[in-house]
């Protein structure tokens, strides 16, 4: 239990400290929590937003032809594919950058000449990795006669092997969707 | 411990030209994309909106393989230039050739690679299996996806089929999906 001088503090020092004020500090904590960036709004671009209104305009059509009549599996499925949509817009990105290091710039310089003068600086933390290893690194960053090399290839690799399984979920669940879906209309026009 | 090809004797032959001849590289994966986009596309020749879903996954897996494939081809030509560069300066080449020979690698040129090589005997096997043992990880990632992309593949082609064998339902064309 805290006593009231401790509690007194702590409400004196909260008066001090009120998170970052200016626009980048803000942006870059705003990222603090952040661990795909599939959800984050910025996916909904318009290529996306365009799949899922043609998705949903599918999903209306139903036998006779009633729109509220929605087939409840056309929506799943729309709603699944918009889902991997977004999943896969994330992974093509994680991609373009795993791509354009291994294939080219500063890590092939670097594995060419890693002495060399070329590369005045070795490999930052880079902006994807998570908030405690960006902490540690800037930390041990500061302390004199310490040279931390990390490899940007890992963490873009770590975030590939979480957005590799989201789709896989993704697709499965797309799979059954359509399974059931080419089922059901299989069995409602046996009936008629 | 003369593991070099013949034409490592050649002083033309590049680090690319030494890999591919002793087929130390996975498969080239060089192609052009869209022309594969276009091809699979007429291939499957989706007729309903959910066959093209499925048929765009399949342009992207197809597309996510070739790039899988080079990063491989990649990571294992850096680690064995490494190797190969730890191995000159283990045996006491000079400093100013090395960093020539970086520089001629980096390019893509490396035609004194070869000759320095065999002049100070190194063998490209071992450097191509240190190299994959250095990035291991990395490598057993991207194979573990390949396999994956194999099994998503399999599982989309049978879907597919079954699409089309059974009784298709009865939409509309979208006009662009994927």
């Amino acid at each position: 239990m805290a006593t009231a001088r401790q509690i007194a503090a702590n409400r004196a020092n909260a008066q001090r400290s009120t998170g970052p004020r200016s626009e980048a500090g803000r942006k870059a904590s705003s990222r603090n929590a952040r661990v795909s960036g599939v959800s984050s709004q910025g996916l909904w671009d318009a290529e996306t937003i365009a799949l899922i209104d043609r998705l949903e305009a599918l999903s209306r059509v139903s036998p006779t032809g009633d729109m509220a009549d929605a087939p409840l599996q056309a929506c799943e499925i729309a709603q699944s594919e918009a889902w991997l949509a977004r999943i896969r817009a994330r992974l093509r990105e994680v991609d373009d950058r795993i791509e354009k290091l291994i294939t080219t710039g500063d890590f092939k310089r670097l594995v060419a000449d890693p002495d060399g003068e070329a590369v005045p600086q070795r490999f930052g933390v880079p902006v994807a990795a998570p908030v405690a290893v960006r902490k540690t690194a800037q930390r041990l960053l500061m302390e004199p006669g310490i040279a931390v090399v990390l490899d940007p290839v890992a963490f873009l690799l770590r975030e590939r092997a979480l957005l590799t399984r989201y789709r896989k979920e993704a697709e499965s669940a797309r799979r059954h969707q359509l399974r059931g879906w080419t089922l059901e209309r299989g069995e409602r026009d046996d009936e008629e | 411990m003369k593991i070099i090809g013949k034409k490592a004797a050649s002083e033309t032959v590049t680090l690319d030209d030494l890999l591919r001849t002793l087929h130390l590289l996975p498969d080239d994966p060089a192609g052009d994309t869209t022309q594969l986009a276009s091809a699979l596309m007429a291939d499957l020749a989706p007729k309903s909106a959910f066959e093209k879903i499925i048929a765009a996954n399949l342009v992207d897996i197809e597309i996510e393989r070739q790039r899988l494939k080079r990063w491989i081809r990649e990571l294992i030509r850096d680690g064995t230039w490494c190797r190969i560069r730890t191995g000159l300066r283990s045996k006491h080449a000079p400093e100013t050739s090395i960093k020539l020979l970086a520089a001629e690698w980096a390019s893509g040129e490396g035609q004194g690679l070869a000759a320095a090589i065999q002049e100070h005997r190194i063998s490209i096997n071992h450097a191509v299996a240190h190299a994959r043992s250095d990035r291991a990880a990395e490598i057993r990632a991207f194979e573990s996806d390949l396999r994956n992309c194999e099994q998503r593949r399999r599982h989309l082609l049978r879907d597919l089929k079954t699409m089309r064998d059974e009784r298709r339902p009865a939409i509309p064309d979208a006009e662009v999906v994927g």
